[in-house]
């Protein structure tokens, strides 16, 4: 076996994808404007290759902000899972840790969420190291290493003006290996994982219901719901019924915790009527309430909420405060 | 219960009763047949989703007995739009249907006690399950005394108000019905729940209160059971809670790491001191 990692250029690289593009749906970093999100792409010069992290996560990809789920008609009421073969290309440490707790609260919790887990089960993910962190970025605090992952099939690392190719799965071998023949000459060691963990939360429910003050943590949150749509991890939902012809389609929606109505009852009563108190649900399921149902916290550290706010929040600082005041 | 658990199955309306026709309170008890001959297995305490494909979908409790589910009754309060289009179906209609959902009344933990049965208005369908099952002739000896308060606004406003008589047939069961307000030609009581309750007798040592009604009356009952000494892990009710899938995924019904979905409806009261004050 030879000592020399599995190295591609961009070139070589793009024809793996192009190839890929045939029979799969690829999914990639790609640009619609200003900013840079992953996009469905048939062309690799729409590929954004570079060290910008996309502005919202990749979860759309396999929990469509929008999908139909049922199909009501005479005959009863049916549902096409899906059944496209997609690659997810791109996807950074922090996105891998993200898609990995999604799975996890998606499909091994008491009821298997069938159209997340056809869509994961159906996927080749393909992963990329970060160069470096990013302004708002907090993963170096989280359970996310921005230059390691194995949480995907290949994961690949820019290397001056190549792509060290890590295989991690089957599954990403078999698809690396149509590729690069003699694959098995080549060096596969993956990098130590060096999570450092440090900004987690050990508090008590009941503590930070009475010791924190989100009244005033929360003064200038606008209940907009923009850091749920670009979390990674979060995945509150609503059904949403549409009548066409002589169908009815019942459609998946994404919804969030942070509007008003999320939790309002037909009755007019509102346990969590207060922007403090749907703040708090967004922290404390993800710090809290998450890691005692998984044993992990649903917060990356991506930092997207945190550059996406519109009114400055920081769950990063606000967990920091909570720290400072409970422990 | 099939792989997928946002897919529902049809079923048919073979019965619709009105229970109560009160502008603020409008109850229609629906039977319901699973298409092809199928049946739904459920417990007490547990829940349904049904749909009004093209309008939306909204949890209901099961309100019939589960050893007789040859056919499922729901009761239906009309509210908003989900529940106005389940109104407006008639007998022979299809409604979607999908469930069981949620964890159950602990039916063999409840043996061998005393039940005291407390239910406000609408509150009596998702207890009429339990109470049904107890009820059943190979069960009954298996339980004691069965004590049930049953409040209601007005004498209109009592559901299932034709099983009473029936069930006062029954050995060691003991039915007080009491309304808000005095009205003419009323000979049962008049009064809160929470004030009569201090006038019933019961064995501390083994008796359970479960109780379902609107969260003022639950909040009041309980407070007066625990006066009286009750603990707090033999007093059951069960959560109402805003839902989306009912199964745990979609995060509406959220109250610190319980999902009222999976790991309600059912709480004793002791479970509900232990979380936080979200419902
Ligand atoms: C476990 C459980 C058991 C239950 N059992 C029973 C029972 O046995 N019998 C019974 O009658 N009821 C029962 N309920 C209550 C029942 O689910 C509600 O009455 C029902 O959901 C009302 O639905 P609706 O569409 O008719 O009301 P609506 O008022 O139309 O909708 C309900 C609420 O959703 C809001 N809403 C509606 N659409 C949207 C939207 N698109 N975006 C944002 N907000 C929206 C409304 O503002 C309202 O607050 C139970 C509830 C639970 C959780
Ligand atoms: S924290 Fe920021 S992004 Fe989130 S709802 Fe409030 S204002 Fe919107
Ligand atoms: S909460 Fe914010 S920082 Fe944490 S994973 Fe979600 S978007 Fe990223
Ligand atoms: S209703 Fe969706 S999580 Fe409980």
């Amino acid at each position: 076996m030879s000592e020399a990692a599995i190295k591609l250029t961009k070139g070589e690289l793009e024809k793996m994808l192009a190839a890929l593009m045939r029979d799969r749906t690829v999914f990639a970093p790609g640009s619609t404007g200003a900013k840079l999100e992953y996009l469905p792409v048939d062309d690799v010069s729409d590929i954004v290759f570079g060290d910008e992290l996309p502005y919202k996560s990749p979860k759309d990809v396999f929990f469509p902000r929008c999908e139909k789920i049922v199909t009501f008609s005479e005959n009863g009421a049916e549902a096409e899972l899906p059944e496209t073969q997609t690659v997810l290309f791109g996807a950074r440490p922090c996105d891998l840790e993200a898609l990995d707790m999604l799975k996890t609260i998606l499909t091994q919790g008491k009821f298997k969420d069938p159209f997340f887990a056809a869509r994961y089960e159906n996927a080749l993910i393909i992963g990329l190291a970060c160069a470096e962190k990013k302004p708002g970025c907090f993963c170096d605090q989280r359970e996310t290493d921005l230059d390691y992952s194995e949480k995907c099939d290949l994961f690949l690392r820019a290397d001056g003006d190549k792509f060290e190719v890590l295989y991690v799965s089957d599954k990403g071998k078999k698809a690396l290996g149509a590729h690069i023949p003699g694959l098995e000459q080549f060096k596969n060691t993956p990098r130590e994982f060096r999570p450092a963990e440090t900004l987690s939360l050990d508090a008590a429910e009941d503590d930070l219901f009475t010791k924190i003050d989100w009244e005033e943590i929360t003064e200038t949150c606008q209940s907009c719901g923009i850091c749920t749509y670009v979390c990674p991890t979060c995945h509150c939902f609503m059904f949403k019924d549409v009548e066409e012809d002589d169908k009815a389609y019942r459609y998946r929606n994404w919804d969030s915790c942070m509007f008003p109505k999320f939790t309002l009852h037909a009755s007019g009563h509102n346990p969590r009527a207060a922007k403090r108190e749907r703040y708090r649900q967004r922290v404390a399921h993800k710090y809290v309430y998450i890691k005692e149902n998984f044993g992990m916290t649903a917060c990356t550290g991506c930092g997207r909420c945190i550059r996406s706010c519109p009114a400055g929040m920081s769950i990063k600082t606000v967990v920091e405060g909570i720290r400072e005041e409970l422990q | 219960m099939n792989m997928n658990p946002y897919l529902p199955l049809k079923a048919e309306i073979v019965d619709i009763v009105q229970e109560t026709t009160d502008s603020e309170l409008d109850v229609k008890t629906y039977a319901l047949k699973l298409g092809g001959g199928a049946k739904m297995e459920f417990m007490p305490g547990q829940f349904v989703e049904l749909s009004a494909p093209g309008v939306g979908e909204a949890p209901f409790g099961f309100a019939s007995n589960p050893l007789r589910n040859d056919t499922i009754e729901i009761s239906i309060k009309r509210t908003g739009m989900v529940t106005d289009a389940i109104h407006s179906l008639e007998i022979g209609d299809s409604i979607f249907i999908r469930g069981p959902f949620g964890n159950t009344f602990p039916v063999k933990g409840l043996e061998g006690s005393d039940i005291l049965f407390i239910a406000g208005g609408l509150g009596l369908a998702p207890l009429r399950p339990l109470i049904t099952y107890i009820f059943e002739e190979e069960n009954r000896a298996k339980y004691g005394k069965i004590q049930m308060l049953i409040a209601a606004r007005t004498p209109t406003d009592f559901i299932f108000f034709r099983d009473y008589a029936e069930w006062r047939k029954i050995k060691d069961v003991e039915i007080t019905l009491t309304i808000d307000n005095e009205v003419p030609n009323w000979a049962e009581r008049v009064g809160f729940p929470h004030n009569l309750v201090t006038e019933m007798s019961f064995d501390l040592e083994k008796t359970y209160a479960v109780l379902c009604g609107p969260p003022i009356m639950i909040k009041a009952v309980s407070q007066k059971l625990m006066e009286m000494g009750m603990p707090q892990d033999r007093i059951l009710t069960t959560l109402e809670m805003r839902m989306t899938c009912g199964v745990g995924n979609c995060g509406k019904c959220n109250i610190g790491h319980q999902y009222v979905c999976v790991d309600g409806p059912v709480f004793s009261l002791a479970e509900l001191e232990g979380m936080p004050d979200e419902y």
